[in-house]
């Protein structure tokens, strides 16, 4: 079996479970609503740790601020729900409740053109492209790159998480946006519409998944990897180092925004906390945790986490960060390559003890392959 | 006059530390080999360097093909001009496989164009006989990390020669061969001479190595202390008693240094 192969099978199982399995389960009354839900949120932040793993594993580029792209896409949506639900909230007024206790009775002029579903739309997947192109091109161009460009988008995290908590920022402040009614005239608290999203959701990320798929196996993924590995020797070979590290970006940014787009309706808020330095660390933490530079580390680090941390935090909440830095820790040291390549190692062992046959190239001194 | 390379009173600063200075050099276009020669920290990498757009010169004129400047543009740009370079290290992508590398080396460099084709027919071939010449085709599917260091080498010399290079920068090319692999080394140098069109730049330590390449009269350009201090021959640069106070005298009638 090839490794292609069982790329495709991997697909096929993933889908009959998530496209298909749960919804029916569901349907059946085996898997409760609130699951479905639970399990649509992880399958919205699989498509935000797909961009991290593309950005990060593929080339090499540590962002820490892939919670900013995802906020972008929430507040975005938020916008828009909230718009959508005004007039019908306690207060009875033409914009959102959280204004009226801030005394602000006209709409801020950037609020009205999320009236629009479209623009609401372009906003999530384009804004968090263009700004992560902004950021490129004052980083890329400059040579800044490794551990500087790490530091300075942790510092734009960290801006964008303190300009956020303020209340003139007319979006929510440390309250966030929430109490979210419906969605395109669809009410949230009813469990269809939810499942709707869950399908949206798992169905984009299959999509995602696909698109991330085809870009790694093209020759820009190759690109990309050879900007991580040895950036000199490509540009020295004519490329333009600096343009495929921008558009790496701006496409890890879109995914995030698209994460945060279905994050959003179906766990009904989005707050400041949810767009600064850690949500972002925790990101690198699925996809180190999961395989980094494998997409389906990505995914299964984004989904097991997640679901470890829901579980987790119910029985001991003040564990949870402790736990979280020990599997990091536990994973760099243990297993560098994640789940993935754990199961790759042990798959290779496997099949070595089925037949012995040396793959090893003559005469040329035997490693194993990291990265 | 025509030139391939015309390099006029170059002067490269680091931190005050004059690495050249007011070099000046001229490879014209039926010259196909150009051997630089010199002691350590004499200025060779640094030119390679600076025609490579790595470096840029505090004063000086570089033009390659009589009038295009080579202080300016990037590396990227000048590598697209047909001026490839070798590094002194083997420079190539470890986690790739040799044929990915070669992939890499092939096509369209632009971003938008990269995007379009992975494996077009015609690269295939390419790919495939450059590898054939280097003797690495048997080779293609294995990780470009696991090579031996001469197979290293070797790719990242087929990696540039598939790329048909104008002018090919060699920076000690058989450094940490072993002799076998230093006779194929010096194999593949003529054979490129041979039956491409590219100029061949070559930096060397190894004199033996330089003897052989140069055996066919190719001129030698000795450098010392950032500039150029012989240039002809062999036999004539080896007698000229410069070069032999240079390689021979360093510490006791050496200049005195430049301040820093």
């Amino acid at each position: 079996m090839t490794r292609r192969d069982a790329d495709l099978i991997a697909l096929g199982v993933f889908g009959a479970i998530f496209l298909v399995g749960l919804p029916l389960a569901n349907g059946l009354g085996l898997v409760s609503d609130y699951y479905l839900n639970l399990f649509g949120k992880y399958l919205a932040l699989a498509i935000l740790a797909l961009g991290m793993d593309l950005v990060w594993g593929y080339a090499g580029i540590l962002s820490l601020c892939q919670a900013i792209f995802f906020g972008i896409g929430a507040y975005s949506i938020g916008m828009f729900m909230m718009l959508e639900g005004a007039g019908r909230g306690i207060y009875g007024e033409r914009v959102p409740d959280f204004m009226v206790w801030n005394q602000i009775n006209q709409l801020p002029l950037f609020w009205k053109p999320y009236e629009h579903f479209v623009f609401a739309l372009a906003s999530s997947l384009l804004l968090p492209a263009a700004l992560a192109l902004g950021i490129g091109l004052v980083t890329f161009r400059r040579r800044l790159r490794g551990t500087y460009f790490a530091i300075l988008t942790q510092a734009i995290a960290f801006a964008a998480w303190l300009i956020l908590n303020r209340n003139e920022m007319k979006l929510g402040g440390t309250n966030g946006l929430t109490d979210f009614k419906s969605l395109l005239g669809f009410s949230l608290s009813d469990p269809r519409t939810l499942r709707v999203l869950y399908l949206a959701t798992a169905t984009l990320l299959v999509l995602a998944f696909l698109g991330s798929r085809w870009l790694v196996r093209s020759k820009t993924g190759l690109i990309l990897k050879a900007v991580r590995d040895n950036e000199r020797r490509l540009e020295f070979l004519g490329y333009h180092g600096a343009s495929y590290k921008m558009f790496v970006f701006a496409v890890s940014a879109a995914l995030a925004g698209l994460a945060g787009l279905l994050y959003a309706p179906q766990v009904g808020i989005i707050t400041p906390s949810q767009v600064g330095v850690l949500p972002s660390l925790e990101a690198v933490i699925w996809v180190a945790f999961g395989g980094r530079g494998t997409l389906w580390g990505a995914v299964l680090g984004a989904i097991s986490v997640n679901w470890l941390r829901s579980v987790l935090t119910a029985t001991y909440p003040s564990l949870w960060p402790i736990i979280l830095g020990g599997l990091f820790a536990g994973v760099i040291l243990l297993f560098p390559e994640g789940l993935v390549g754990l199961a790759r190692r042990l798959w290779a062992l496997a099949s070595c003890r089925r037949a012995l046959a040396p793959t090893a190239v003559s005469g040329a001194p035997v490693e194993e392959r990291t990265g | 006059m025509d030139t391939l390379l015309y390099v006029e009173n170059l002067v490269v600063s680091f931190d005050g530390f004059l690495a050249l200075q007011h070099l000046n050099l001229i490879v014209e276009p039926g010259e196909r080999v150009r051997l630089l020669v010199g002691p350590n920290g004499a200025g060779k990498t640094t030119l390679f360097d600076v025609l490579t757009g790595h470096v840029v010169p505090s004063a000086g004129r570089v033009l390659f093909r009589n009038s295009v400047s080579l202080v300016g543009p990037g590396p990227d740009t000048i590598a697209g001009l047909g001026v490839m370079r070798k590094f002194q290290t083997p420079s190539v992508f470890p986690g790739h496989t040799v044929w990915e590398n070669m992939v890499l080396s092939v096509g369209e460099k632009r971003f938008a164009s990269a995007f379009a084709a992975r494996d077009r027919a015609s690269h295939r071939d390419a790919v495939a006989s450059a590898l054939e010449q280097v003797g690495l085709l048997p080779l293609a599917g294995a990780p470009a990390g696991r090579l031996s260091h001469g197979q290293k080498q070797w790719l990242e010399l087929a990696m540039l020669l598939v790329q048909a290079p104008t002018l090919l920068l060699l920076d000690e090319p058989v450094a940490g061969m072993t002799r076998p692999e230093k006779e194929k080394t010096a194999e593949l140098i003529e054979a490129i001479v041979e039956h491409t069109a590219s100029h061949v730049m070559l930096i060397e330590h190894d004199m033996e190595f330089v003897r052989r390449i140069a055996r066919r009269g190719h001129r030698v350009t000795v450098l010392h202390e950032g500039s150029v201090l012989a240039e002809g021959p062999l036999e004539q640069v080896q007698a000229d008693p410069r070069v032999i106070e240079a390689y021979l005298g360093r510490g006791t009638l050496r200049r005195a240094p430049v301040s820093a």
